[in-house]
């Protein structure tokens, strides 16, 4: 029997369903006359979370508090897959537009602006196991610690650049700025007790770097900021068939590299610990040995402010291809990479156009920071020119603490909102097209 | 905005403050911890220092061997040269009659002299013929009563550094207003290499030198030399140190008095030894080109005289042969400690700690019988050599170890576990272990558990075990506290032990414990 909120939830994804089927069935064409012709323009928001291993049942249980035993943790452990856990994803806002043709030509201003918060971590299940088991049911092994790590930032840009109205061809110079990020890893670390837990041996270097100033700023946070900024280029580069129904299109931003200023706080940790000249006859690396100094450690802690260095910008790559054996039915292809993602992100899907003015279709995703899930997504012309699209990753990832969400690992909403253009664009194709008169 | 969006809308944000206002509990897990505290290895190194623990190989009894010099003779006891200081004022008074200008081309005084060095040694005899120091230095000084500037030449024609006579050159300041122009110039004397035998090769304990002094030509006007002018020389050789020394070395008597540790750490528990096949000898060898004498007087083991048929008495050890500076042969005289009409392994039995000697040893007993060819060399100092060599097979019956280990307080929340004590031992003894875990707590806590250990085996290796359980819970693991060991042993008669017997003792620490994050 559904749970309360079960019954909820679903009630109200069918009423958000119903309402959309009812407005696009009672949307009748607006008059184009009305409709200055321009260039393309959309706006997106978006919001987005993956993982591979830390399932919505296991971060409700973290969310609830309680005890937390291996019927729960079990599960969690077996889902690291090659050995590493991701957690990481998205947020945020961007606007796309194009100009109008300079003097009826074929190229046309076009620019770019958004804002996004990148937020990634990761970790060995080594690191999983020695917080959440211990390592008693493991001595004798190395536990690897290196690749664990946990990133996050805030970037704003701003591109600028021309498209081709005919080709859709588009290349903008984009000016990034990182308002504010954090970073942590173990570059390289292990921790190991041997099987009969006589010797131990350990070895961490770590480094977390903070972009911020120290002290509190002129509005009220905890840091001042300290601002890096980059330079990158994006674009789109569509192929469209004139005889057959495919299309193909690769799409790139922000490739290029961020200038960090100096003075961002740093600290770097390293501690080894290693057997020194023991007797062979069995002496070893213990606590005690620890305490009494009888060994000596590499350790080192430096702290401070960082200097000027060069990074890379979060750059996105990704390809796609459509596919529409006729005008109702679409099949898409997609691959992606970047984006702080650790893996490439595979896309597979089919979208159908039901009515005249509405569009959905399922699609399947693997990769990034998660695991395979699915998406769905609806497209409803508003009017001739107008067009929103929403769409829903892991819709039932959103139902957190609902028991038929526990077994999802990812989440995410993107709403778009697209200005068609008129002439000029059939090149691209797609499922709608601009239907104003001229 | 619909009005069926609204109602979905403002449902959506219903549901989240209904999770969101739930009362969360604190989250907690378990974890298993399986942790190393204390590894400790009871050997015979606990007992006796590495250096003297010979081990025995194929089940052979270890042995205690020391060999190492009774400290009867050093460096210092050779030949030494004490800081001289050799004077000459030249007059001149018997050369002029009248004051003369000093003459610009051409030295006014030559002069050269042997100085003899008197104060070697006092009533022994002693001379010295060649010299060669490994350190020292020349302070060379130059009073001047003429009023002009004097460029002085000065060497030691008896001494050569590198081969080369040193000479010196340098200017005296003329005297002003009846105070005397000085000078002085440092000389490093290290490798220099002394002829003592004078000009005419036979004598010894001289030095030659030669002197000049002529006008300089810094002076810019004449200056005039009269017969009340001098010239006083000064010499003086400090810290010098002899590397090679020829010579006769004189009639020394020198007293020695010393004591070697055969063991400084923690006795062996009520030890007695099975002294078959011990040694005990007192070796010396004479590597000095000088006769010995030898005398003894006292011999102790641990405080208790030695009796020994010809130990104590004169012992006459005739000089090594050198020739050109390379040792040909040297004599060895050996005393074996433990002939017959000895006591000494009686008094071993029970682990000898110390041995203490005392005595005297005379340099030429018999005279100046080389006719000045006694040689010493820095670097073949005689040794007076102890050589003790002690067979491991012995009863014992104690405890051989007490040790207290500490363990520090550890945030170890609601532990469920044990303290696990792992005594591993190659010992051909039963070993009885107690061990007392003192909690840190308020009122002390104790929990003790014992255990027997069969005797184990070093040749073959077969190693006996036992394990210790504490059990432990969150109360008894913070606070930390202290391990007491103590291990106590008891063989029946002796036994043979080839050194590499051990007792390894570890500490572990394995339970659960709950991880609580609010």
């Amino acid at each position: 029997m559904m749970k309360f909120q079960t019954k909820a939830s679903v009630f109200i994804v069918s009423l958000l369903f119903t309402s959309s089927i009812a407005a696009a069935t009672s949307l009748t064409p607006n008059d184009s006359t009305k409709v200055k012709r321009g260039g393309d323009a959309s706006f997106s928001v978006w919001a987005n979370q993956s993982g591979n291993v830390l399932s919505t049942g296991f971060i409700s249980s973290l969310a609830h508090g309680g005890f937390i035993g291996h019927d729960i943790l079990d599960p969690v452990l077996e889902a690291h897959e090659g050995g590493m856990g991701f957690f990481g994803g998205s947020v945020g806002w961007e606007s796309k537009w194009a100009a109008k043709p300079f003097k009826g030509g074929k190229w046309a201003l076009c620019g770019s602006m958004g804002s996004e918060i990148l937020y990634d971590s990761r970790w060995t299940s080594d690191m999983f196991e020695l917080i959440f088991y211990g390592n008693g049911g493991h001595t004798g092994r190395v536990d690897v610690l290196s690749g664990t790590g946990m990133r996050m930032a805030e970037f704003n840009r701003f591109g600028l650049g021309f498209e081709n109205t005919k080709t859709r061809q588009r290349l903008e110079v984009s000016l990034v700025q990182r308002l504010v990020g954090a970073e942590w890893s173990i570059p390289y670390g292990y921790f190991s007790v041997s099987e009969n837990a006589d010797s131990l041996d350990t070895y961490l270097q770590t480094e977390a770097r903070l972009h911020a100033l120290d002290g509190q700023s002129s509005v009220n946070l905890p840091f001042g900021f300290l601002p890096a900024y980059g330079i990158g280029l994006s674009g789109s580069l569509p192929l469209a068939s004139e005889t057959l129904p495919i299309r193909f299109e690769i799409n790139f931003s922000d490739f290029g590299i961020l200038f960090e200023p100096q003075g961002s706080s740093v600290a770097w940790f390293q501690e080894g610990i290693a057997t020194t000249g023991l007797p062979v006859l069995g002496d070893s690396l213990t606590w005690e040995s620890i305490i009494e100094g009888d060994i000596s450690t590499d350790s080192l802690l430096l702290t401070g402010s960082s200097v000027k260095r060069m990074t890379l910008l979060p750059y996105r790559l990704s390809a796609d291809f459509v596919y529409e054996p006729s005008p109702d039915v679409m099949i898409e292809l997609r691959v992606e990479t970047g984006g702080w993602m650790p893996k490439p992100l595979f896309t597979a899907g089919v979208g159908w156009t039901t009515f005249d003015r509405l569009a959905f279709g399922v699609q399947a995703k693997y990769g990034g920071w998660g695991k395979m899930r699915p998406v769905v997504w609806a497209e409803f012309k508003v009017s001739c020119r107008r067009m929103l699209v929403v769409e829903l990753e892991d819709p039932m990832g959103f139902f957190i603490g609902n028991e038929s969400s526990d077994f999802t690992y990812n989440r995410g909403v993107t709403i778009r909102l697209e200005r068609l253009a008129g002439d000029g664009w059939a090149s691209k194709g797609g499922r709608f097209k601009s239907t104003c008169k001229r | 905005m619909s009005g069926k969006i609204k109602i979905a809308f403002i449902s959506i944000i219903l549901l989240t403050a209904l999770y969101s206002c739930d009362d969360r509990e604190t989250l907690s897990w378990e974890s298993e911890i399986f942790l190393p505290l204390v590894d400790d290895n009871v050997t015979w190194s606990s007992f006796v220092p590495d250096s003297l623990l010979v081990l025995g190989e194929g089940g052979e009894p270890a042995r205690l061997v020391y060999k190492g010099p009774f400290e009867a003779f050093n460096a210092e006891d050779i030949p030494v040269l004490p800081d001289t200081t050799l004077l000459n004022t030249f007059s001149m008074g018997n050369l002029l009659t009248v004051e003369i200008p000093a003459p610009v081309d051409y030295p006014f005084m030559e002069v050269d002299n042997e100085m003899q060095i008197t104060n070697l040694s006092e009533n022994s005899g002693m001379y010295l013929r060649e010299l060669i120091l490994s350190g020292g230095t020349m302070v060379f000084s130059v009073e001047s009563t003429v009023d002009g500037i004097l460029h002085l030449s000065y060497a030691l024609t008896s001494m050569t550094i590198n081969g080369e006579v040193v000479e010196i050159e340098f200017n005296v300041p003329p005297a002003v207003g009846g105070v005397n122009g000085m000078s002085t110039v440092n000389i490093d004397l290290t490798g220099a290499v002394f002829d003592m035998t004078g000009e005419d090769g036979s004598s010894h304990n001289i030095i030659t030198s030669s002197f000049a002094a002529m006008n300089s030509p810094l002076n810019e006007e004449v200056f005039f030399i009269s017969n009340l002018d001098s010239l006083s020389v000064k010499l003086e050789m400090q810290d010098m140190r002899i590397e090679k020394a020829k010579g006769y070395f004189g009639d020394v008597e020198l007293d020695f008095g010393t004591e070697v540790t055969l063991i400084d750490t923690v006795p062996v528990p009520n030890p007695i030894l099975d002294l078959e096949g011990a040694v005990a000898k007192l070796r010396i060898e004479n590597t000095i080109g000088a006769d010995l004498r030898l005398n003894f007087d006292t011999l102790l083991v641990d405080g208790q005289s030695v009796i020994h048929p010809t130990l104590y008495g004169a012992h006459d050890i005739p000089r090594a042969q050198w020739i050109d500076g390379n040792l040909v042969d040297f004599t060895t005289l050996e005393i074996d400690l433990g002939e017959s009409g000895s006591n000494i392994f009686d008094l071993m039995e029970n682990f000898p700690e110390k041995f203490r000697m005392a005595g005297s040893s005379q340099v030429n007993p018999y005279g100046d019988i080389s006719f000045g060819n006694d040689y010493a060399d820095a670097d073949y100092i005689p040794e007076l050599e102890l050589e003790i060599e002690i067979p491991f097979r012995m009863g014992l019956d104690g405890v051989v170890l007490e040790e207290i280990y500490t363990l520090d307080p550890m945030e170890f929340p609601q532990f469920d576990g044990r303290l696990l004590i792992d005594l591993t031992s190659t010992f051909p003894v039963e070993v009885i272990a107690d061990v007392d875990y003192v909690v840190n707590d308020t009122i002390g806590t104790v929990v003790a558990v014992n255990t027997q250990l069969e005797a184990g085996s070093s040749f073959p290796e077969m190693p006996s075990h036992a394990l210790l359980i504490i059990p432990l819970n969150q109360a008894i693991v913070e606070p930390g506290g202290n391990v007491y060991v103590s291990l106590t042993v008891r063989t029946d008669g002796a036994q043979t032990f080839t050194g590499y017997e051990n007792i390894r003792v570890q500490v572990r620490i394995e339970g659960t414990q709950l991880i609580e994050v609010e």
